[in-house]
């Protein structure tokens, strides 16, 4: 925060501010701050208080795993935020070359599959002095990108020094989810560089968790159906020429659409 | 989702200049910063700032008794000013030259508004704004929803008025002292949080509020300034408009407890 006006500077060195008190966050609903009981149970205090995941990723002020991870966007990402935004696809979607058949596409029937990510930032980088914080001394962690991170085209880098997604609600379900992800039926947390702290299940609100998880498993089943429908496209397709990437965005949409359409039919 | 789109967007993306997110000082509401502050998990230092006015108006704040008056704005970002100014901190760059909002649901009343405004009820664009006319044509929008907005705005600055009467007014009761901005951020986070459990939980109920409040404000005035036993609160507590009266008691009653 930079005063504005020179008098206004000198009249609060008179008097040194207070200090800033963090805002009481708000409790939405009861799934954060539930009471403990005031007697343990079977060696258990019940009703221990779970915390709102977004409110303690709201605490990592650089926001680093916005830097670390190449987020994969679905059909449904995509198609929430164009539309939402009233923007083009191309403009915030990039394509990265990948060895797996899982959840990839093909340009050309013979040619290299691919996977959709979001844009990176082309110049903003974690800062020196950020990317090697306190949890850069455990050398044992190298950074998970051998490249420079760079930071997701949505992230916005406020004055103050505090990071933010600028997508909001709408971001991408995989951002939403994280550091969940449900592996054979179970939740795990992610452990490893590129965020800086350390989770715990018991922290977090199971049920929602595992609700959101259930949730991004539909949504990356839609999509598989998706990428098959193209892939089936590509392989049947008549002549020699790669489907441009345009193209496949503009299926991609359709999908989108005609698939709200189904679901609001039903 | 495209539901949620908003009603000006096809007006907005379509304008290549941006011009507005340049130009104006975005003078937000206390409502606005509350809600920012809480769905981006927040500090208030953390995207607000402050100008300082020529002349004050209902919506400016003061820090000491004699000091200048100033109005509330998002902060904007060092970096990347064109001649119209220094960009909006929460303005995304992205790839190709194409611009959007960060703060997207969570946008200020004032950018929701932008570039309308109500004249005795009706809702009008503004000609005197930075916009390269004609950008706006009202036909092509949703006016319901965007009438909403305007009525939003104009509930949300009543209460952000009654609100900054009684910060401006500790400020003055204790003249030998300045205060912060931060002192202002924690007033205003305090009266907010206060007054949240008393607004409508529903939508629809929120929606006969601000019809009947700026209904109120058009024939009698605030229903936050009406005084006790005045005939027309007594009007207030009528069964029909059980969540207006509910929500000025609160504030009412909130900012009772404030006033120095």
């Amino acid at each position: 925060m930079t005063p504005s006006s020179p008098s206004l500077l000198a009249a609060d060195s008179l008097a040194p501010p207070p200090p800033y008190e963090e805002p009481p966050r708000p409790v939405p609903d009861a799934r954060s701050g539930a009471a403990a009981s005031e007697e343990p149970v079977n060696g258990v205090a019940f009703g221990v208080a779970t915390l709102d995941k977004d409110a303690l990723c709201g605490s990592c002020r650089e926001h680093r795993c916005c830097y670390s991870f190449t987020v994969e966007l679905t059909v449904d990402d995509v198609g929430r935020i164009a539309s939402a935004l009233g923007l083009s696809p191309e403009v915030f979607v990039a394509y990265h070359e990948v060895e797996t058949t899982e959840r990839s596409f093909l340009l050309h029937p013979a040619g290299p599959r691919y996977r959709l990510m979001v844009e990176s930032h082309p110049t903003l980088q974690l800062s020196q002095e950020e990317s090697t914080g306190e949890d850069a001394t455990e050398a044992s962690d190298p950074a998970p990108a051998a490249e420079p991170q760079r930071a997701c085209t949505f992230l916005l880098r406020l004055p103050g020094g505090e990071h933010r997604c600028g997508l909001g609600s709408i971001r991408p379900a995989i951002c939403d989810l994280f550091p969940v992800s449900r592996q054979g039926g179970l939740l795990q947390l992610y452990e490893g560089p590129g965020c800086v702290r350390s989770w715990s299940l018991h922290e977090l609100d199971y049920a929602r968790e595992l609700a959101r998880a259930e949730a991004y498993a539909a949504v990356l089943a839609r999509h598989e159906a998706f990428l098959q429908d193209w892939n089936g496209r590509v392989c049947a397709g008549k002549g020699d020429a790669a489907y441009p990437f345009d193209f496949f965005l503009d299926a991609l949409i359709n999908w989108y659409v005609d698939e709200r359409e189904r679901s609001a039919a039903e | 989702m495209a539901e949620t789109r908003d009603w000006l967007f096809s007006n907005c993306t379509a304008c290549p200049s941006i011009i507005c997110c340049y130009t104006y000082n975005v003078n937000i509401l206390g409502w606005d910063a509350y809600r920012i502050a809480r769905r981006r998990h927040l500090p208030y230092r953390a995207f607000l700032g402050y100008v300082e006015q020529e002349e004050p108006d209902s919506t400016s704040f003061r820090l000491q008794v004699d000091g200048p008056p100033y109005m509330l704005t998002l902060l904007k970002r060092a970096a990347g000013a064109r001649p119209e100014g220094w960009p909006c901190a929460w303005l995304l760059d992205l790839p190709g030259d194409v611009h959007r909002c960060g703060l997207y649901e969570e946008r200020p009343l004032v950018c929701r508004i932008y570039p309308g405004a109500l004249y005795e009820g009706v809702a009008q664009f503004r000609r005197e704004t930075v916009c390269p006319w004609p950008v706006y044509d009202i036909g092509k929008i949703d006016l319901r929803r965007w009438k909403g907005a305007l009525l939003d705005n104009r509930v949300e600055k009543d209460i952000y008025e009654a609100v900054l009467a009684i910060w401006n007014a500790r400020v003055f009761a204790a003249d030998d002292r300045p205060h912060s901005l931060d002192e202002l951020f924690r007033f205003l986070l305090n009266v907010y949080h206060r007054t949240e459990a008393f607004r409508p939980t529903s939508p629809a109920q929120w929606r006969r509020v601000r019809s009947e409040w700026s209904r109120l404000l058009d024939v009698q005035g605030s229903p936050l300034l009406l005084a006790p036993n005045d005939p027309a609160e007594a009007a207030l507590r009528d069964e029909s408009h059980a969540a207006l009266w509910r929500l000025a008691a609160g504030i009412r009653q909130t900012l009772r407890e404030l006033a120095p």
